[in-house]
């Protein structure tokens, strides 16, 4: 029986794949990025960025209306290209196209290449990413447009040495330490996408559009002559994955780890990082165990800790695993796109996880909407909620703590300084869920101690001791 | 050169002459000024305006309380308008459905694109039924939908025979007309057809309205009705902000409408008034001024002496109430400029407020107004239909003759004109003064060049022009919600906008923007000896 109702999805758990799209080409640097459908979508698509990166967010529309849907949209695409050009002076340009431009069966590369025809010598490069709306969610987007820009770059195959940093969505800051983090083990890198300024910008004198910061092309085509590609992706389809195109296509060594959260995940990174020539320094070695020493402080608390995981597959599971490693249970890891892989990924850790507390049941929902979790959520007692601020509606009807820790968080400020990576970033969650369990006691210790050892008890007759 | 040329300037050919006809700079002794509006947008220019499906699902059908609302399509624009609005409203008394924390998605993939969709709505129709029985259902269609050629219309005549509940199709597909103003008028046609006069609820109260384009942002309808309520004013339902099907199936025995947001609900209004022979009154509950004046001319319609003394006695008892605060706020803020780009009437309500305040607007627009939003109805016969509003259906509704009811005869009504305006709207623009500009259709660049050229105290407009505004400098105020914070109408809201904008322009922080380091001279010497 399948977890959720198959046709009306209640409260969705996911995005369209424009919108992650558009979201990781923010990471390029001197790029904007056109959505080729009405112009709705890219309303919408920023609307929703800037609410969580609280940034000005930047999205062209090629306008379609009813005539371009009946005529085809080349013209407005065209004309699109060419005002975004001129008002803006971007240095490379993202078409994605939306449902509409995919229900009718939009040439688009054709259309990019008349364009070139029309303007020789223009110094833009233009991308296409196909992200039809029903094609998957976000996340799917965000790869489709990172391996569309990994393809369509010019490689640049000459050695370098570097080590190619791929990530799913990740939050500017965390983008900030993972810079930080490679730089101080010594290592040169190229990250795809580099979110890290230019969605978390500053107070300047003239406010500019075109955002200075991400990863230039130049950098990009580099990534064919690298030595080492780390994605942090299980579940990232191999045609939708970069590093398995950078392997199959330029012969780029490649591992996929999981996202660096946690003891495992951090140790896993730093070990494929000090094989490729980075320095453990003493420094990592201290907030290792400062961690560890942290750790040992929250478990007791944590392990009340019965919580629902949602969010982006990779972040389910990287979260799903820090959990486990400090006593949360995890009851619930549940993610809104179609991810078959994800059971194998976390399954084995959840249950075992699961026995040392006595917790007999836990779900893993994929393709799934928040009426489902919400439904488990009662039905396995969750106390803790780990994951985007659109379960803030569960949080607040269940009465469930909840750590807003994932896009998008839209009922409060800061979600481009959200801190999930490294061991900083852990135990930012760490911390909160401690907190939250603690609150939880000393607000309803002596009620919850009473109701179950002592109301009721012979000893006390029917009034009890109150 | 004026700030109109200097926002041109940036225009290559094409766009200059496209954009010319929908700038304007207000000059001293210039009859008649027009500008061009509701037309395509630019591609590629970084437009403010939404689509045909948020204007019908995310502004007018979205607010319906009990209504479950079904977007049909792939998942994004179901999300994305889900709770995005800060329509508020609570749940009837008695009756426990409340869907507006709800999102309903068909979730259309791949294969229902290629296969078609309109299975799998009504097997979501029927899920719905299961879970939550409402007693309307209502779909709006995204992009797709029309172009594989789902049939909703029928779908939801399918849906009222087996279920025997309300259910209205809604071809909204984001590509039609040129901006959301197309949705609008597709969910007022789906209204009017549907939903109102399919009631019998008749009014309490000797005097009932209704207030239409009022969606209940932060709570400003409430501000309204408990002002209307204390003169003895009924409000049957607003439309429709904290509105549900129920009330809106009665709202043609109100004896009144009271139109807030022209563009977003005209087509209601003037329908209503063919097919029930009610008025309609442009009213604007923004500003304690403009407030005072809509009661007073609510009551001048309803001529009747105890209204307008209970409607004196309200006004003065609210003005001794916030006296004293807005005189505080006016001494702070006198001499500001600013800039809005609000809804579809509220960049004119809210220079009233500002005035109030002793500010002054000095840029305002629209995203998606038509001519007679900025330059009065009386210009509607001029405007010549293209060919997408050709392709929004206009529907043509007839004097019911059971339920038509005019409050006053011809000849009275004509009468009663010479004392208000009834039936009718001046547009903004006639309260505007030389120098102001005037923008359709704001874009991204156009606002970067406002800020710099005409540099307003303050600017009021989305989340999507918030942060570069800041980033600029400039304080900015979110006026389709608010920041969180409203209401902003009536009286008690006057005192919150007033509280809103000081806070903002007074905040310390911007006297950080510029370091310490910057103000030091770059060489320290001495002069004289000295």
């Amino acid at each position: 029986m399948s977890e959720n109702l198959v046709n009306l999805n209640v409260n969705p758990c996911k995005m369209c794949m424009p919108m992650g799209a558009a979201t990781a080409l923010y990471g390029i640097r001197g790029c904007m990025s056109i959505l080729h459908g009405s112009q709705g979508c890219a309303t919408y698509i920023r609307r929703h960025m800037a609410t969580h990166f609280n940034e000005p967010i930047d999205i062209a529309s090629s306008s379609l209306t009813e005539q371009g849907t009946v005529f085809g949209g080349e013209a407005n695409l065209l004309k699109g290209i060419s005002n975004l050009i001129k008002l803006y002076r971007p240095e490379v340009i993202g078409v994605c196209t939306t449902c509409l431009a995919e229900t009718i069966g939009e040439d688009v590369g054709a259309i990019i290449g008349k364009f070139h025809e029309q303007n020789p010598g223009l110094d833009v490069k233009i991308i296409r990413v196909a992200s039809p709306g029903y094609g998957g969610t976000q996340n799917e987007g965000f790869f489709a447009a990172l391996r569309a820009v990994a393809g369509q770059v010019e490689p640049d195959r000459e050695p370098n040495g570097k080590i190619n940093i791929v990530t799913p969505m990740v939050s500017p800051a965390d983008m900030r330490w993972l810079k930080a983090f490679l730089g101080g083990m010594g290592l040169d890198a190229i990250f795809l996408p580099d979110l890290s300024d230019n969605l978390d910008g500053v107070t300047e004198k003239t406010y500019q559009r075109l955002k200075t910061g991400g990863t230039s092309l130049g950098e990009i085509s580099k990534m064919a002559g690298a030595k080492l590609t780390v994605e942090f992706s299980e579940h990232a389809k191999p045609d939708e994955s970069p590093a398995v195109f950078l392997h199959e296509t330029y012969g780029v060594p490649f591992v996929r780890l999981p996202l660096p959260m946690g003891v495992r995940g951090m140790d896993s990174f730093v070990e494929v990082l000090r094989r490729h020539g980075g320095t453990v320094s003493h420094d990592l070695i201290k907030e290792r165990g400062r961690y560890l020493d942290a750790m040992v402080d929250g478990h007791k608390y944590c392990a009340k800790a019965r919580a629902a995981v949602f969010g982006d597959p990779d972040f389910v599971t990287a979260a799903v695993r820090l959990c486990c490693e400090n006593g949360i249970v995890p009851v619930i890891a549940a993610t809104g796109s179609v991810c078959p892989t994800l059971k194998a990924a976390v399954r084995e850790e959840m249950d075992a996880c699961a026995e040392i507390s006595f917790v007999e049941n836990t779900r893993i929902l994929e393709d799934c909407d928040f009426d489902a979790i919400e439904k488990y959520c009662a039905e396995l007692g969750v106390n803790l909620l780990i994951g985007s601020s659109d379960s803030r509606r569960i949080s607040r009807k269940l009465g469930i703590p909840l750590i807003r820790c994932a896009f998008p968080i839209h009922d409060h400020v800061g979600g481009q300084r959200v801190r999930t990576l490294g061991f900083e970033g852990s135990l930012n969650i760490l911390d909160q869920a401690a907190n939250a369990m603690l609150d939880r006691t000393e607000a309803r210790f002596r009620g919850d101690l009473y109701d179950r050892f002592y109301k009721g008890d012979a000893a006390f007759g029917e009034e009890g001791i109150g | 050169m004026n700030d109109r040329e200097k926002l041109l300037e940036k225009y290559a050919a094409k766009v200059y002459k496209n954009r010319k006809d929908h700038i304007l700079q207000l000059a001293e002794g210039d009859e008649d000024p027009s500008i061009a509006a509701n037309t395509r947008t630019i591609p590629g220019v970084m437009t403010a305006r939404g689509c045909c499906y948020a204007g019908c699902k995310g502004v007018v059908v979205g607010p319906l309380k009990d209504v479950c609302v079904i977007t049909h399509g792939p998942v994004g624009c179901g999300f994305y308008s889900w709770g995005t609005r800060r329509n508020k409203a609570r749940p009837d008394e008695h009756a426990e459905k409340n869907f507006l924390p709800y999102c309903f998605s068909t979730d259309m993939q791949e294969s229902d694109i290629v296969f078609g969709g309109e299975k799998k709505l009504e097997k979501a129709i029927e899920e719905a039924m299961q879970l939550f029985s409402p007693a309307c259902i209502m779909i709006c269609s995204t992009c797709p939908i029309g172009l594989i050629g789902d049939d909703v219309q029928a779908v939801a005549q399918r849906t009222e025979e087996k279920y025997g509940i309300k259910a209205i199709g809604y071809s909204c597909e984001g590509y039609k007309g040129v901006s959301q103003s197309a949705g609008h008028h597709i969910a007022n046609n789906g209204l009017m057809r549907y939903v109102i006069g399919t009631g019998d609820k008749a009014p309490a109260k000797t005097f009932s309205v209704n207030i239409l384009g009022e969606y209940n942002i932060g709570g400003d309808g409430w501000e309204e009705e408990r002002i209307l309520k204390r003169c003895g004013i009924e409000v049957v339902t607003m439309f429709t902000g904290d509105a549900s099907y129920a009330a809106l199936k009665s709202a043609h025995l109100a004896q009144l409408n009271l139109v807030m947001c022209h563009r977003s609900i005209n087509y209601i209004a003037e329908m209503m008034k063919t097919k029930y022979g009610t008025d309609w009154l442009k009213v604007n509950f923004v500003g304690v001024g403009a407030t005072c004046q809509s009661l007073r001319e609510i009551a001048a319609y309803f001529n009747d002496a105890a209204l307008s003394a209970r409607v004196e006695e309200v006004i003065a008892d609210e003005l001794s109430a916030i006296c004293g605060d807005m005189e505080y706020y006016k001494s702070r803020l006198a001499g500001k400029t600013a800039g809005i780009f609000s809804g579809g009437s509220r960049s004119h309500h809210y220079q009233t407020l500002l005035r109030d305040l002793g500010m002054n607007t000095v840029i305002a627009g629209y995203e998606f107004a038509h001519r007679d939003d900025y330059e009065g109805r009386g210009v509607i016969p001029q405007i010549k239909e293209d060919a997408d509003s050709k392709n929004i259906e206009t529907i043509t509704v007839e004097r019911d003759l059971e339920q038509y009811r005019a409050f006053y005869s011809e000849d009275e009504l004509a009468a009663l004109c010479a004392e208000i305006e009834i039936d009718t709207y001046a547009g903004m623009i006639c309260d505007m003064d030389a120098g102001d500009v005037i923008v359709d259709d704001y874009n991204a660049l156009e606002t970067d060049e406002l800020i710099r050229t005409v540099k307003p105290d303050i600017f009021f407009s989305g989340i999507k022009d918030k942060f570069s505004v800041q980033k600029a400098g400039v304080s900015s105020r979110q006026i389709h919600s608010y920041d969180y914070s409203g209401p902003y109408s009536g009286f008690r809201g006057a005192v919150n906008f007033g509280r809103d904008v000081t806070m903002s322009l007074f905040c310390n922080a911007w006297s950080y923007v510029t370091p310490p380091w910057k103000h030091e001279p770059t060489l320290v010497g001495s002069y004289g000896g000295r």
